[in-house]
């Protein structure tokens, strides 16, 4: 549904950002996107929302090149920035205003998501707080229930009730015909909710995969002693964080920190084994 | 639904964009309005404190409407067209703007709407309410006014008509009647063109450019014409007419090149 070839992209021509970049998402799956700071992670949904246009390569979003901008597309892309505005009006002004754009737009779902998140609608939308709007909006992109979601850094901002319940509405959103994105760097945030793994690192994708290939690939563990197994290890309390062989089909949880560590410090060791 | 333009996205922006231009635009025509009763106040009051039964008194009590109509209209208009797109510029905004469903034609469609007809119609007729609104006023202080001079109080009522009826607007000026509209293109491209400040960097860009074209036109003329004579009195730039004619050609031509560009550069546009 989303494919990228040979993305070639800079905001200057001394420093790149993207070379020769190849990426494939599929519908039904939450991607969590990951990448240092300036790895190109706010960049990239940018290509994908045509918000920027490639330098070289092409991109194609549902059969469309999401530079040309066609409403065919754009109706079906629900872009959640890590810097937004809301005007200063009522919800249900800018409901009226924004939603006939979203043929599949969901009032009730919208109002319990509203519910759900307990934002207030007694004041405009420009008074509330940051975390507030950042739900609303979450909301809103949510309701138009268009099938790509891009979130740039959505639960920043969000107190720890609210980031619960994030992940709870998210790992309901997903459906069969969706794709949602998400980059971030609160990689906990991401537990237990994204079912595969971007990886930006040195102008191109690091690491594509899916949280089950992984955690078939890789055990993740905490041990006393390092032993030659071990692929990558952390130094931690009473011990260490390794990410091991997982040759015995052991089940662990994905360490994502972990793991975006290994896989900066230890590219191709890791990325060979998933190939 | 058509890709590039359908007609009931196109009501939906309309809708969508009075909320987060309405305001702007509001305030622009409250203060345009301000000014224009400013004006006419002054003129009342001089009306009131400084009257004097001489004829020529009451003639130039509203002398200053054409040039108020004409320079606040223009700006009035530039404004608006100034500010429609400044949007863009702001990557947060930028982003909701871009992405909105619907076509770049309804876009710019929209922007004409708004930037040009809403806000000439709005501009004119503003104006002329609040012309009339004085002129009988002023029409009532005067016939209340016992003059010794009959013929001067006539001619003191007479001469307060309202501004669309005055009957010594200059001939040539349906040729200039492009100005507006072409303006009004320049800076919706600038609004698109410029990441901040579109309004005041429109307004200095095209200050240089006049400036430098003026300069330019005048040393070429000069250059070619030093130390020559005309040795033709037929030709076809003799005619007064046709040098208005080829003005407002250029004019209109210009105009619709710069909403080519505006309309162009939409595309473009990047966050």
């Amino acid at each position: 549904m989303i494919t990228i070839q040979n993305l070639n992209f800079s905001y200057s021509k001394s420093r790149p950002l993207f070379r020769e970049m190849d990426l494939q998402l599929k519908q039904g799956h939450i991607y969590g996107l990951l990448g240092k700071n300036a790895a190109g992670k706010s960049t990239l949904l940018k290509n994908i929302a045509g918000l920027v246009y490639p330098h070289q390569g092409k991109i194609t979003v549902f059969g469309h090149d999401p530079q040309n901008r066609e409403p065919s597309l754009l109706r079906e892309i629900s872009f959640i920035p890590e810097e937004f505005y809301l005007p200063s009006i009522r919800s249900d002004k800018f409901v009226r205003a924004n939603a006939p754009f979203y043929p599949k737009f969901d009032q009730a779902y919208f109002e319990e998501l509203i519910r759900e998140f307990e934002i207030p609608l007694n004041q405009k939308l420009a008074d509330m707080s940051y975390g507030q709007k950042k739900k609303y909006l979450i909301s809103f992109g949510l309701a138009t229930n268009t099938r790509l979601i891009i979130m740039d850094e959505p639960t920043n901002g969000l107190d720890i009730p609210s980031k619960a319940q994030f992940r709870k509405i998210m790992a309901a959103t997903l459906t069969d015909d969706r794709c949602v994105l998400i980059s971030t760097h609160q990689v906990r945030d991401l537990d237990n909710l994204i079912d595969a793994v971007i990886l930006l690192d040195e102008y191109r994708v690091a690491l594509n995969a899916s949280v089950e290939d992984i955690t078939t690939q890789f055990c993740f563990k905490k041990v006393k002693e390092l032993s030659d197994s071990v692929l990558y290890a952390e130094s931690a309390l009473g011990g260490f964080n390794t990410i091991q062989r997982n040759q015995a089909a052991e089940d662990s949880r994905l360490d994502l920190e972990l793991l975006f560590n290994a896989v900066t410090q230890r590219k191709e060791e890791i990325t060979d084994l998933l190939k | 639904m058509s890709d590039l333009f359908d007609i009931r996205r196109l009501m939906s922006l309309i809708n969508r964009q009075w909320i987060s231009f309405g305001k702007v635009y509001i305030m622009s025509i409250g203060i345009a309005a301000g000014v224009i009763a400013a004006f006419y106040g002054y003129a009342v009051k001089e009306f009131f404190y400084n009257f004097s039964a001489e004829p020529g008194f009451m003639k130039h009590l509203l002398s200053f409407r054409p040039v108020l109509f004409i320079f606040l209209g223009l700006l009035f208009v530039t404004i608006i067209a100034g500010t429609y797109f400044s949007d863009l510029g702001q990557k947060p905004k930028a982003i909701f703007e871009i992405l909105i469903p619907a076509s770049r034609l309804e876009k710019f469609i929209t922007a004409l709407f708004f930037s040009l007809f809403i806000t000439m119609i709005s501009y004119v007729l503003i104006y002329m309410v609040i012309d009339f609104g004085f002129v009988i006023y002023l029409r009532k202080a005067v016939a209340s006014i016992s003059l010794s001079d009959n013929d001067v109080a006539n001619a003191a009522i007479n001469s307060k008509v309202p501004f669309l009826s005055m009957k010594d607007f200059p001939a040539r000026l349906p040729f200039f009647y492009f100005l507006p509209f072409l303006l009004s293109a320049i800076f919706l491209l600038g609004s698109i063109a410029f990441q901040n400040f579109q309004y005041i960097k429109t307004a200095i860009s095209l200050i240089i450019f006049i400036a430098v074209w003026t300069i330019t036109l005048v040393y070429l003329m000069n250059a070619l014409t030093r130390n020559t004579m005309s040795v033709s009195d037929r030709g076809l730039w003799n005619e007064e007419l046709n040098i208005f004619r080829l003005i407002l050609g250029i004019g209109v031509f210009l105009t619709l090149v710069f909403w080519i560009i505006g309309f162009l550069r939409l595309k473009e546009k990047e966050v």
